[in-house]
């Protein structure tokens, strides 16, 4: 049944515009003319996040570890009354009961932990490095990082834009860049650029 | 995924989906700014959904707008507080008499002699309401008050009795009456919480957030536990080395990446609640801090808090921040007094609930008197107790075990009429015998004063109806008439 479903066509479309007529014609999708967004779950983003900036250890098995650590989500220890703030913040259950369909929720709170909190933010960090590693061209940077976050490489458009802002963001607050990038501004604004990639849509959500 | 309103809808198989108001609410993110965020997607009240729902908005006309409850943890003493008993003291040093029903105490001394209380009780106010000499302050509010000495519950333990004073199970994994208020209610304030949590003691709360958690209901109507410092809730603040301008910035960059990811993507509606949280979540961190800012107060209303003395200091901050905070619109405010089981006086009751009344009466009373000359009181119920009184039988010579049997908590404000006292115990105050109210006629009864009916407050949930009080419990209409 679930082989049934899932190998459909109707299943297998993807949520992008496909004609303007579909769109106008049947605009909340009920007749299954494309797939809905779907929203990572929690265990996903957290792993993604991982993947992402190059630091997931792919190893299998072994001990459970604390959330900081970065293995995927499945290999974390659950502690009921002390509940990981990413998980809990995108719905992840509770671990009381069992759970046949979860939430699925958008919160201002789910933004603030995503653009202020400190998990992400450390992300970007790794992000950052792992791109600087690689001694890129603010072009081809851009390209990389769009590959890496969202398996595509940008527009052109898009690159220019991305550009732009890392050069205005190394403009910007420069009296607060020696706490975050060692008083380097490019650094921080290429972080800055990382962070906000983790925290966009198109990588929260699939098509 | 959304959550179909139960009883009326049937399940309509490739059908457009229809969303009532509170679907929308989930989806957009209640509590934490979402009648904005529906009201911005234009998803405002769809006409005729909204007057179907079971759920939607208050039942009947509230006479509280906001609830403060203030918890006692460890269980506090009934029978040397609020609910004098002659008769104990009488039979002091017995065993308890054949007449008493025999009940399983946690600690296990049977046969410990029943413990006289050492208070001198008095009858304060107009009402004549009785009070023991440990709460001298709180006893000049008792005109405010209803003293409802006939409690009871289920639990024996701590961590039992606290969730059910939270959740009406005693067992974990049920969403906590403040987040059946938020999905009832939604907030009065798009900027802040629906529900905030204050600890005295952070941390230290017997079974921890779960207390405050929606349990199988969407995460967003779950408590905020405030925080000290400069950041009162967690990841309020722009990170350290991250100026204004840079914040914007990314936003901004952010904004621009997300609407052109959402142009190839139209009507596809989460996309826009995304993008919309994140300029909610910008403007909650202008208005959050200066909600819980303190500084704003004059002197008179700290030392009417007891913010300047010591002993009093921490719990009379958290009073005057839950009076701040209902004052901008939060709809449930829950105190933690003697967070980690603290009035927990298994031995030595004298020293242990000496100190924690001290800690916390003036703070109380404090509350009281401002919120009602602030006229905050007439819709504003603040609630008192803990997770269960304590036995008229006496532990390690000295100290009393639990008892949820019988035990004191009291109401005052948001249509509740003061100056009464409500059922009672037997004569040592061992049962409640006389109007027995059971923790889930207490919670339909706070409820009921907020406008919401227990049994028309429903969430389904693995298709099963859901309701705040398990489908029993019935709300204790009188608290408003005497």
């Amino acid at each position: 049944m679930h082989r049934l479903i899932m190998t459909s066509a109707t299943y297998r479309q993807s949520a992008l515009d496909k004609t303007e007529t579909a769109r106008l014609g049947d605009p909340d999708n009920r007749l299954l003319w494309r797939m809905n967004v779907r929203r990572l779950d929690a265990e996903q983003i957290r792993d993604a996040m991982f993947a992402v900036t190059g630091e997931l250890k792919t190893t299998t098995g072994g001990a459970s570890v604390a959330t900081s650590q970065p293995r995927r989500t499945i290999y974390t220890k659950v502690l009921r009354n002390t509940r990981d703030p990413l998980l809990e913040a995108f719905d992840a259950p509770e671990g009381f009961a069992s759970t046949n369909q979860r939430n699925v929720t958008t919160t201002p709170t789910q933004a603030l932990l995503m653009i202020n909190g400190d998990f992400t933010l450390a992300r970007a960090k790794a992000f950052a490095k792992r791109l600087e590693r690689e001694r890129l061209t603010d072009e081809q940077l851009v390209s990389r990082a769009f590959q890496l976050v969202f398996a595509r490489p940008p527009e052109p458009a898009e690159q220019a834009g991305a550009v732009e802002f890392l050069e205005q963001q190394s403009q910007r607050d420069l009296q607060n860049v020696s706490t975050t990038a060692g008083g380097d501004a490019r650094a921080a604004a290429l972080i800055d650029f990382c962070h906000v990639l983790l925290n966009s849509n198109e990588f929260l959500y699939v098509d | 995924m959304s959550q179909p309103d139960p009883i009326y809808r049937k399940p309509l198989y490739h059908h457009e989906v229809q969303y009532t108001r509170r679907d929308m609410l989930v989806k957009g993110g209640a509590g934490f700014g979402a009648l904005a965020l529906a009201y911005l997607l234009g998803d405002g009240p769809l006409p005729g959904l909204a007057a179907q729902s079971t759920s939607t908005g208050p039942h009947h006309p509230p006479t509280a707008k906001s609830v403060i409850f203030l918890f006692m943890e460890g269980g506090p003493s009934h029978i040397d507080l609020f609910d004098p008993k002659p008769k104990l003291n009488e039979l002091a040093g017995k065993p308890l008499p054949d007449s008493f029903e025999p009940v399983i105490t946690p600690m296990g001394e049977y046969d410990a002699p029943l413990l006289a209380s050492k208070r001198s009780f008095q009858q304060h106010g107009e009402s004549g309401i009785w009070v023991s000499d440990w709460l001298p302050h709180t006893a000049e509010c008792v005109d405010d008050i209803a003293v409802i000495r006939s409690c009871w519950g289920n639990g024996l333990n701590h961590s039992n009795g606290v969730c059910q004073m939270n959740t009406g199970s005693i067992l974990a994994g049920r969403p906590s009456l403040g987040s059946w208020v938020s999905y009832g209610l939604g907030t009065e304030n798009q900027n802040l919480p629906a529900f905030v949590v204050l600890e005295d003691n952070p941390g230290k709360v017997v079974n921890g957030p779960r207390n405050w958690g929606a349990g199988f209901m969407p995460a967003v109507y779950q408590g905020t536990a405030l925080v000290g410092g400069d950041e009162p809730i967690r990841n309020l603040s722009t990170p350290a080395g991250i100026g204004e301008n840079r914040q914007r910035g990314k936003l901004d960059f952010l904004q621009q990446l997300n609407r052109q990811h959402a142009a190839e993507r139209q009507d596809q509606t989460e996309l826009e609640a995304r993008i919309e949280s994140y300029e909610l979540a910008f403007r909650m961190q202008a208005e959050a801090p200066g909600a819980v800012d303190l500084s704003e107060e004059t002197q008179q209303v700290r030392s009417l808090y007891g913010i300047d003395d010591k002993e009093t200091a921490v719990f009379g901050r958290n009073c005057l921040l839950a009076r701040r905070l209902v004052e901008r619109g939060v709809r449930f405010v829950q105190l933690y007094h003697g967070s980690g089981s603290r009035w927990d006086a298994h031995s030595n009751i004298e020293g242990n609930h000496s100190m924690l009344c001290k800690e916390c009466d003036k703070p109380i009373a404090g509350l009281l008197k401002d919120l009602k000359q602030r006229g905050l009181l007439e819709d504003t119920l603040v609630v008192w107790g803990g997770e269960f009184g304590r036995t008229p039988m006496s532990e390690k010579g000295n100290g009393r075990d639990h008892n949820p049997y019988g035990f004191t908590m009291w109401m005052a404000g948001g249509g509740v009429k003061g100056g009464q006292t409500i059922g009672a115990t037997d004569e040592i105050g061992l049962h409640a015998v006389e109007n027995r109210l059971h923790i889930h006629d207490l919670h339909a009864t706070i409820l009921y004063l907020m406008g919401i009916d227990n049994m028309g407050l429903v969430y389904l949930h693995k298709g099963r109806p859901e309701r705040p009080t398990l489908n029993e419990g019935e709300a204790f209409r009188k608290i408003t008439t005497g």
